[in-house]
């Protein structure tokens, strides 16, 4: 009876090396020569589906490999380990030939309006450029679809023959969006599209984006550091600390019953109008560790006010623990409570 | 200069006309018409322009000519000192050839070099920069260690285009590797544009400026290196002089006081590189939409 | 003299910076007025584009060509800035008024140390003598929460994270014990954990040493955490000045409302956000009358028209608008 999943993506790994060409990663230690590698864990083991029409946030702070994640998926690098299974089709290995038809069904929009916008395009052409890639045309028929897009998108065809530079950091986004939805994708990947913005035009952003998926009926999976923005336009969310998926769940399972450890502390830090700086007592202490040198163990331990000795030892995995909520975290595994009477985290 | 200025839409002559009036309104026209050593440069490239084009109607004599050579006018010094003759404004050298003559036509060469060299070097470092940027790994590495060891080569152009490429690899891929990244590259390939059209849609365009500033700048170095070689005897043929071996040429009597068949051409060319000169640190200044 | 606890360290009055570039005079700052008083942190809030930063900028003495203060006064202490020369203002500068930026990378200067750093601006501002300045450099870093603030004299910026680094730049920002701090958007490169510590360290160090603070940022919430009065600037002019929690609470420019209302987090559920339509406008081409006219729900002839003055309300607040929204009791 269960739906096939629009996206469904298992134990995916990325790993990038970072340690340049061999003469930059030449040592000379103890008589011996060696040329050690540097390598980013930035997406480690991540599993996570998306059901058609579903809003998926992805939630975390910078380095916690969101964007990693995005642009493995959309196969802008390819995955060390684990699947991506989009439409019922493994495309993990696919090759740039092969990729083109899924090209029509997976789309993305990027963070910066500036930089993804080439500035020596016409707007009319950015905006076609993936539907004359997969269904070629005419330079009539492209013009015609780069109107509908604009339309689409708020914009006018008085716009349509400027380039990039003569416009907003805002309308420059719809141009992306547009850009995004000339192919009438199934699936659009949003990395922190609001994110540039001034907050009177981020408002008009998002509405223009749940309009359009409302009324097309596509799924986002929508990247942001901002928990206001992503309990705005999420029905799912996804919290990631360091390339790890710490907590998945519905929307208000997130914000009102959230469980590991790092959600609470990222749901208190998240500075709220009118309200008081939080007591220092509630803030993390400490620093997101490095991506090149993961701690043993759980990721998070060592910024973690509740970690215990298994928490060193093993990593936690990703376990459901009712009404579509998940945590990977040792406090809620029922096989073992924690050694001490720390006391189980609840939500104030 | 057209760099800054976007892809001309189809309509060819309207569009041009368009192009021209948009480019009269744009901000380095406008900075342009306030720089004095921008308009200096111009007006002395326009001029060394005029002069190579027209070079035959404003001599008297073709100097590579032989027979209207005549050995009994040579050694004439310029017009102004004594025992010069009007025809020869500038004086003769020791084979009796009009010294501004020889100025005009060997413009020619230089500047055929200069620019041919150019274009030669344009064309290969671009190409082998945009692919080790793009690609990057191995072949980037062949690439770049061709660069590091240059051979060494027969003539005079070549010489100049093989040690001249180097440059533009080096610039363009250094923009290519910052414009790759550029999320407007990414998204052509999300848009499944195959990798050559990546590079010549989106990379080529952008990167096109660093290149034109020292393509505007090496033109004048080239014509001074070649000026150099050909001093030193493996330019070009003699039989043809361009600037550089007519300063040769006269340098063998410079010290007989026969100053002006070595001293004219000298000053020409230190005139035409520094127009070349000024222009190009204009264009540079212009063109770097980092430094506004 | 006798000073006065009460009377405001920095008076800015009808301040204009202008530029006069190929495209016409941008006005970035036209006719901003405020006062700050010792220990108080006034929040600058607005889109970019509003002239926020280069209020700091004026104050600062830092405004470059093509831009110049064309008018008013910045009376810091009894002197009026805009009227100093570059030497008397570098005296100032470091000594007196202190400045923070966005990016904790560029403020740093990456060839020397930030013990380096930290004791150039001892060198310049203090006459203590080198074991003395040693001191004061170790203290300060622990102060701003730096582990191990001895061993960690010798490390070069590169070393640190960027939280670190952008408590190592308020220690820099600090150590001279400047009388007024000016901070350009300090957390927003920074991650919701890291810039909760930062504002509690910010507020912890003026309260203790009685400096005054300017926060510019974007960030209502932040500010709003954070300032004791807000100023938000809309296009170079103030829209709105008041007291943090009534101006939050009950904004009486149409402006401050949509600003407010387009943060997602004031609303449950997914119903459309409230937005403020079009766009800011090109700050070269106002439009006559009140520039926020165009995208204003409130707007009628006389807004088209007539540039809506700065008017007092109760509570030592004001708005500039014909049309304001009702006071809340």
């Amino acid at each position: 009876m269960s739906e096939l999943p629009l996206l469904r993506v298992d134990g995916l790994e990325q790993r990038f090396d970072a340690s340049g060409s061999l003469f930059d990663r030449l040592r000379f230690d103890n008589g011996r020569i060696s040329a050690p590698r540097r390598i980013v864990h930035a997406v480690n083991g991540v599993s996570l589906t998306i059901r058609r029409g579903e809003v998926l946030g992805l939630v975390g702070e910078s380095g916690c490999g969101k964007s990693s994640l995005a642009k493995t998926i959309i196969k802008l690098h390819e995955p060390t380990a684990g699947r991506i299974i989009l439409d019922g089709e493994d495309i993990t290995g696919h090759g740039f030939q092969r990729m083109r038809p899924v090209r029509r069904k997976m789309q993305m929009i990027f963070q910066d309006p500036y930089a993804s916008l080439n500035p020596r395009q016409q707007v009319s052409d950015i905006v076609v450029e993936p539907w004359r890639e997969v269904a070629g045309g005419s330079a009539d028929a492209a013009h015609e679809r780069a109107m509908q897009l604009l339309a689409k998108v708020g914009l006018g065809a008085e716009h349509a023959a400027r380039y990039p530079h003569q416009f907003s950091g805002g309308q420059r986004q719809r141009i992306g969006i547009a850009r995004a939805l000339s192919v009438n994708p199934e699936l659009i990947i949003a990395d922190e599209p609001v994110s540039a913005l001034d907050v009177s035009i981020q408002a008009q952003i998002l509405n223009l984006m749940m309009d359009l998926k409302d009324d097309l009926g596509f799924s986002y999976l929508f990247i942001t550091h901002d928990l206001s923005v992503v309990r705005f336009i999420s029905d799912r969310i996804g919290v990631m600390y360091l390339g790890f998926m710490v907590e998945t769940g519905p929307r208000d399972a997130i914000f009102d019953n959230p469980h590991h450890p790092y959600t609470q502390a990222l749901l208190k830090a998240a500075p709220r109008i009118g309200q008081p700086l939080p007591p220092a007592a509630e803030q993390l202490t400490g620093e997101v560790p490095s991506a090149f040198l993961l701690p043993e163990g759980c990721a998070f331990r060592t910024r973690c006010p509740l970690a215990h000795a298994r928490c060193a030892r093993e990593q936690p995995a990703l376990k459901h623990i009712g009404a579509g909520q998940s945590v990977a975290c040792h406090l809620h595994d029922a096989d073992e409570k924690p050694l001490h009477d720390a006391p189980l985290p609840v939500a104030a | 200069m057209a760099a800054n200025m976007p892809a001309a839409p189809p309509a060819p002559q309207r569009s041009l006309q368009r192009s021209w009036q948009r480019f009269l309104a744009s901000e380095l026209a406008h900075n342009w018409r306030r720089s004095a050593s921008a308009i200096a440069g111009s007006i002395i490239i326009l001029g060394f322009v005029v002069m190579v084009t027209a070079g035959p109607y404003l001599t008297a004599q073709n100097p590579y000519d032989v027979r209207q050579l005549d050995i009994m006018e040579a050694f004439k010094p310029p017009m102004w000192l004594e025992g010069g003759a009007f025809q020869y404004i500038l004086g003769t050298d020791q084979q009796g050839r009009d010294v501004w003559a020889s100025i005009v036509y060997g413009s020619r060469i230089s500047l055929f070099i200069g620019l041919a060299a150019m274009l030669g070097s344009v064309l290969i470092g671009a190409t082998l920069g945009l692919v080790a940027g793009f690609y990057g790994g191995r072949l980037d590495a062949v690439i770049m260690r061709i660069a590091d060891i240059q051979l060494s080569f027969p003539s005079v152009l070549i010489a100049l285009v093989s040690v001249g490429w180097v440059v533009y690899a080096r610039t363009v891929r250094g923009a290519t590797l910052r414009e790759k990244n550029r999320e407007y590259v990414q998204a052509a390939r999300v848009s499944g544009l195959p990798n050559h059209k990546i590079i010549l849609k989106h990379v080529l365009p952008n990167v096109l400026t660093p290149l034109i500033v020292i393509a505007t700048i090496q033109v004048g170095t080239f014509i001074l290196i070649e000026a150099s070689l050909s001093f030193l005897g493996v330019g070009v043929p003699i039989t043809q002089p361009s600037l550089g071996l007519l300063i040769k040429n006269g340098f063998d009597v410079l010290f007989s006081g026969l100053w002006w068949i070595s001293v004219f051409p000298g000053l020409f060319i230190m005139l035409v590189v520094f127009g070349i000169n000024l222009l190009g640190d204009f264009l540079r200044d212009e063109l770097n939409p980092r430094l506004k | 003299m006798t000073a006065q606890t009460d009377a405001p360290l920095l008076r800015v009055r009808g301040l204009k910076t202008w530029f006069h570039t190929f495209g016409g005079v941008v006005k970035a700052v036209d006719g901003v007025s405020f006062d700050l008083s010792p220990g108080k942190i006034l929040g600058i809030v607005g889109e970019s584009g509003g002239g926020k930063s280069m209020v700091g900028f004026s104050i600062m003495g830092l405004v470059d060509r093509p831009g110049r203060i064309e008018a008013g006064e910045i009376i810091f202490d009894g002197r009026d800035l805009a009227r100093l020369d570059d030497d008397a203002m570098q005296a100032v500068r470091g000594r007196q008024i202190a400045m923070i930026f966005q990016d904790p990378m560029t403020a740093l200067n990456p060839l020397y140390t930030i013990g380096n750093q930290l004791e150039e601006m001892l060198t310049l501002h203090t006459d203590l003598g080198p074991q003395a300045r040693r001191a004061r450099c170790i203290e300060m870093l622990a102060e701003v929460g730096i582990p191990q603030p001895e061993a960690r004299l010798g490390a070069y910026p590169h070393q640190f994270s960027g939280g670190m680094r952008q408590r190592v730049v308020i220690a820099i920002a600090m150590i001279a014990e400047p009388r007024l701090l000016i901070a350009d958007e300090p957390t927003t490169a920074l991650d919701v954990t890291i810039q909760a510590q930062l504002l509690r360290l910010m507020k912890a160090q003026v309260e203790q040493r009685r400096t005054a603070l300017i926060l510019i940022t974007h960030d209502l919430a932040a500010v709003s955490q954070m300032a004791d009065r807000i100023v938000v600037l809309y296009c170079g002019r103030v829209v709105e000045i008041g007291a943090s929690a009534a101006l939050i609470a009950s904004p009486r420019h149409p402006y401050t409302r949509g600003l407010l209302d387009s943060i997602p987090a004031s609303h449950q559920g997914r119903s459309r956000l409230p937005q403020i339509p079009g766009t800011v406008p090109d700050i070269r081409k106002l439009p006559p009358g009140c520039s926020f006219a165009p995208r204003c729900p409130r707007a009628a002839e006389r807004c088209r028209a007539e540039v809506p003055e700065l008017t007092a309300a109760a509570g030592g607040s004001a708005f500039a608008c014909h049309f304001p929204l009702e006071a809340s009791a």
